[in-house]
């Protein structure tokens, strides 16, 4: 198995930032969320101001990660053909 | 004795029967088991009403509670409890506000206002260093709470802050709201405490002043502030960027955003186009911040064209934007900003409006709605005119608006039992937007918390960041069963203190509960240790609870509507149905009442409310 490729989603504003509403990357098999990460913010380093994977803390308070409706963190594996949607979290109001 | 900070003159008892005004002095021992704001406001509601008080009768209390944090440099504490009685729940009645009515009120020497009576025609208080004064209010009657605020605010040389009601709130509506600061507006929402402002004859009360809020250990408040601060506006930054409307996002993702009346589960499509983004992006105008608020949450938004020209002021917060939008399948911004401005203007609660809205709509789809209340309406989901026709009804308390500003349940009283599996209620409060089924801790902490289904219980913003301090050391996953009682139980506890305090919750996920005691001895100059301090917060919970049971709350009412409880199709909470049932069982347990529900003599007893035991028939 070489692994597949997995659709991310920006929502509002990482849409704008990168400059498109959605990505297809390859991942390799066994690929976690991390390792997308690392990737997607080496084609868009401009989200690095805003998506800070290197502070597991930090990650989960200020951005959204769900995979397939599951919400998702840095070491959760990733499958071929899922979706990936990205977006500021905040829950309150 | 040295002065005890943070407090700074009295309470005032208002007697609106006989326009006299007398100081209430409470002991440093209650001040600092009760604390202040909610807290404080659980002991006067207790021991000066009950069960056989009217809501809407002059017998009922209404108090504006600061707290000892109010108007101090803390940071997000420029805010004020309002209490009484509620005419919607007919329960324990809570609301509260930020803004800078709260300080001010502190700075003219005055740390709450209690009222009793109710004045034979319409009157406003203006609360000053010197002394407080109840006028005429004939001439403000019937205006709106802009227009009230912009009026009083003329007479006084525009240097008051000013809490005032609309139309909604003279009229009795059981939805209406009181509301701060003009255009900049922060409303006490919740438990249609408007009405009773209304039913007091109360217009409005304007606070002047200029005394400082002393605080015992300034130097020591100053550190941690300046400490915290970098952590809070980080932890924070994204209310900041786009409001809590920003979360309409997070919640559509997650499932948590109620679709249609509470029965759908997907609408991303809808949500991007109402979210607090998509507001920064267009109609954004400027951000406004309570009094010491490092954090900005406000919105000011503004449309010049179109149909809904004249928006121009408070932007709609999330429960607006899931209210009006996705509870309603309303995916204009412009629309919902409008409705949103309304509410401010005729002073009814965005959320029981938003509710009562989204139910009329099912209601009249189902064919429900007796053709003679509907006097021509046309009502469809997705149709702005048809939301704003009924937010204008409901504030006028005109035809279907009749009905509808009392709320879903008082509602289905006029409409038929029919409707009953509509109404989306708790205790008679119906529910902030965001769905049990997606958070499962919401659905213990709407069933068990004293106003009905209140969001501020802290349990959907809490369950992924862990407190150690309470117990929590790691996030909790958020379809869980377990825990989820235990942790709402603790949160309901701990936000409670928050509104005791006087602090805004949106800084809870950036600090320690040690870090606010820190904050409360520095001020106070007490040296209250963290058990204490939570401890306070139980009783303050335990008492709002023996306040419910004596007003004939059982363990029946701590419940979710059938539709909370039915699963949902799609999104991202499709398939899942809290256990509702374990959760109640592990949150009675945790607080050590009985499987009813009860608290138990020896709880009342570690907590010092054996009087209030008594009262209830609990402590013999
Ligand atoms: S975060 Fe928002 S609601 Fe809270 S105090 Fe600041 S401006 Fe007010």
């Amino acid at each position: 198995m070489s692994g597949g490729i997995v659709k991310v989603k920006f929502y509002s504003p990482y849409d704008r930032l990168a400059g498109v509403p959605e990505v297809l990357i390859e991942i390799r098999d066994g690929a976690t969320v991390g390792d997308l990460l690392i990737k997607l913010l080496r084609m868009f380093p401009v989200l690095t101001k805003v998506i800070k994977i290197g502070d597991a803390e930090e990650l989960s308070a200020s951005t959204l990660l769900m995979a397939d409706e599951q919400v998702v963190s840095m070491g959760t594996m990733l499958s071929p053909g899922q979706d990936l949607k990205i977006m500021p979290f905040i829950l309150g109001g | 004795m040295a002065q005890l900070g943070g407090y700074v003159g009295g309470h005032y008892r208002v007697d609106l029967s006989t326009g006299t005004s007398e100081q209430m002095a409470f002991s440093p021992e209650i001040l600092r088991s009760f604390i202040g704001g909610a807290g404080l406001g659980a002991r006067i509601l207790f021991d000066m009403t009950g069960p056989h008080t009217d809501p809407l009768g002059p017998e009922n209390v209404l108090a504006f509670l600061t707290g000892p944090l109010t108007g101090t440099p803390a940071i997000s504490s420029g805010r004020h409890a309002v209490i009484a009685k509620s005419p919607l729940t007919e329960i324990w009645g809570e609301s509260d506000a930020g803004g800078s009515w709260g300080a001010t009120l502190k700075r003219s020497g005055v740390d709450g206002l209690i009222f009793q009576g109710a004045a034979e025609s319409p009157v406003y208080l203006v609360v000053s260093e010197k002394g407080i004064e109840i006028r005429d209010a004939k001439h403000l009657w019937g205006l709106s709470t802009l227009q009230t605020d912009a009026a009083i605010r003329a007479e006084l040389a525009n240097k008051a802050a000013v809490a005032t009601i609309g139309p909604a709130g003279e009229k009795l509506s059981r939805i209406a709201a009181i509301m701060h600061d003009g255009k900049h507006s922060r409303a006490a929402g919740r438990c249609g405490l408007g009405a009773v402002m209304g039913s007091k004859k109360i217009k409005a009360i304007a606070v002047l002043g200029s005394r400082r809020v002393p605080v015992s250990d300034p130097a020591a408040l100053k550190e941690s502030i300046k400490r915290m601060a970098h952590r809070i506006v980080n932890k924070t930054k994204n209310y900041r960027s786009f409001g809590t409307g920003g979360g309409v996002l997070t919640s559509a993702a997650l499932g948590d955003l109620p679709v249609k009346n509470w029965s759908l589960g997907e609408w991303m499509h809808g949500a991007e186009k109402i979210s607090g983004q998509k507001m920064t992006e267009t109609i954004l105008v400027g951000r406004y911040s309570c009094e010491s608020c490092i954090i900005g949450c406000g919105r000011n938004v503004r449309i010049q064209t179109g149909p809904y020209r004249g928006v121009d002021g408070a932007g709609p917060e999330y429960e607006a934007l899931a209210g009006f939008g996705s509870n309603c399948l309303v995916d204009d911004l412009g629309a919902i900003a409008m409705a949103n401005q309304l509410c401010n203007v005729y002073g009814i609660d965005v959320i029981s409006t938003a509710n009562s809205i989204s139910f009329a709509l099912e209601a009249y789809e189902k064919g429900l709605i007796p053709t003679e209340l509907l006097k021509g309406l046309n009502l469809k989901w997705g149709n702005p005119q048809s939301v704003l026709a009924l937010v204008h009804q409901i504030g006028r308390r005109e035809g279907l608006g009749e009905i509808l500003a009392d709320g879903v349940r008082k509602a289905v009283d006029q409409i038929g039992p029919q409707a009953e599996e509509l109404a989306v209620e708790v205790k008679g409060l119906e529910p902030a937007f965001h769905d049990p089924r997606a958070l499962s801790s919401i659905a213990v902490g709407y069933a068990t918390h004293p106003r009905g289904a209140c969001h501020r219980g802290g349990t959907h913003t809490m369950e992924r960041t862990p407190i150690p301090e309470l117990g929590y050391e790691v996030a909790l996953d958020r379809f869980a069963t377990e825990r989820k009682g235990e942790l709402s139980a603790v949160l309901h506890d701990y936000y409670g203190l928050f509104n005791s305090l006087k602090l805004c919750h949106f800084i809870l996920t950036a600090v320690a509960p040690s870090e606010i005691l820190g904050w409360l001895n520095s001020v106070t100059g007490w040296d209250m240790e963290l058990s204490e301090f939570l401890l306070a917060g139980e009783r303050h919970t335990n008492l709002k609870r023996l306040y419910n049971v004596r007003c004939g709350m059982t363990k029946d009412d701590d419940r979710l509507p059938e539709r909370l409880l039915t699963k949902l199709t799609e999104g991202g909470a499709a398939g899942r149905v809290p256990d509702i049932g374990k959760m109640l069982s592990d949150y009675y347990r945790q607080r050590g009442w009985t499987e009813d529900g009860l608290p138990t003599p020896e709880k009342l007893r570690s907590l010092g409310l054996e009087r209030e035991g008594a009262a209830v028939g609990i402590v013999k």
